[in-house]
């Protein structure tokens, strides 16, 4: 098949050009040397989202995903970036109309606002340096709140099951260790011990042991 | 539960892609002063403040790639005991 696309993992690319293979894209005037390297990749960062007074919805987690693109000229320095976000609802501090607003790049630019000098400097050195800070910070917000997303869905879950067992009471609450202890066989014959429950009880005893050590 | 097991399905496919995204990210710059010396523009990388500066980045990249793999693990963790726990209660009461 001609001109199949790739269908592999496409979460990063990135192309060196530093040779002068290609003088006529060479634009002097605009600080262009045609001598650079370009990254693109894609970053998901889940987050905490805390309730707005004004909208009736609760506490959650929202994933984020952010598209970047970086193209750093070696010669001169300048660098290009474009980063997509999607955009959320801010409320301005004045108290206005809440408004949609690239909050990856907000945060960035506040971050950056410390070390100004760094991307403004003549020299290359400090230039690329800055460049590298935004790829730490972008690697340090990729990981967000996961942690916490993780511990949530695990007490829902928890939550679940037990409403479940409320319904059904002949399986005992998978929160009780009391309960589980006795049950090894329903007094009820009409509801067999089947064997994907023997399964399900063996994996849960040898996960307790995990969570337990 | 299906809800709770996707969503967690969705973030095990996140996380993996990060830290393939973070690997890619060290790697290039693992190999960029190599590919500008080779082309004679070592005078960017070989500078002590552009070192530190790689040095920095490959610290924070392996730190987030190791506290991205320890949630990668728990979600594993956390799949195995709540399918098993959806196994053992059921698909729940009928409509």
């Amino acid at each position: 098949m001609t001109g199949a696309c790739d269908v592999g993992f496409s979460g990063f690319r990135s192309h060196i050009s530093l040779g002068a293979e290609k003088p006529t894209k060479e634009i002097p005037s605009l600080k262009r040397s045609a001598r650079h390297y370009q990254i693109a990749l894609k970053l998901e960062s889940t987050r905490f989202v805390p309730a707005t007074a004004d909208e009736a919805n609760q506490n959650k987690y929202k994933t984020y995903t952010a598209a970047i693109y970086h193209q750093f000229d070696v010669v001169h320095g300048t660098a290009l970036w474009i980063i997509t976000n999607p955009l959320e609802k801010v409320q301005p501090e004045d108290g206005s109309k809440p408004r949609p607003e690239n909050t990856l790049w907000r945060d960035l630019q506040r971050e950056l606002a410390a070390d100004e000098y760094r991307v403004a400097d003549r020299d290359l050195a400090p230039r690329f340096c800055a460049t590298l800070d935004i790829f730490s910070y972008l690697a340090d917000w990729s990981i967000g709140d996961m942690e916490f997303y993780l511990q949530f869905l695990d007490e829902t879950f928890d939550g679940a099951v037990s409403q479940l067992a409320t319904l059904a009471p002949h399986i005992p609450d998978p929160r009780s260790n009391s309960q589980w202890a006795n049950f090894s066989r329903p007094t009820n014959t009409s509801i067999p011990l089947t064997p994907k429950v023997r399964v399900a009880m063996r994996r849960r005893r040898s996960l307790r042991k995990i969570y337990a050590s | 539960m299906t809800q709770t097991l996707q969503a967690l399905e969705r973030c095990r496919i996140g996380i993996e892609d990060n830290i393939r995204v973070l690997n890619n990210l060290d790697d290039f710059y693992r190999t960029l002063p190599e590919n500008l010396q080779a082309s004679n523009l070592s005078n960017l990388s070989s500078t002590t403040e552009a070192e530190d500066g790689l040095k920095d980045l490959h610290a924070t990249i392996k730190r987030a790639v190791e506290r991205t793999r320890g949630t990668l693990d728990r979600v594993g963790v956390l799949e195995r005991l709540t399918s098993s726990r959806a196994d053992f209660v059921g698909p729940g009461p009928r409509p």
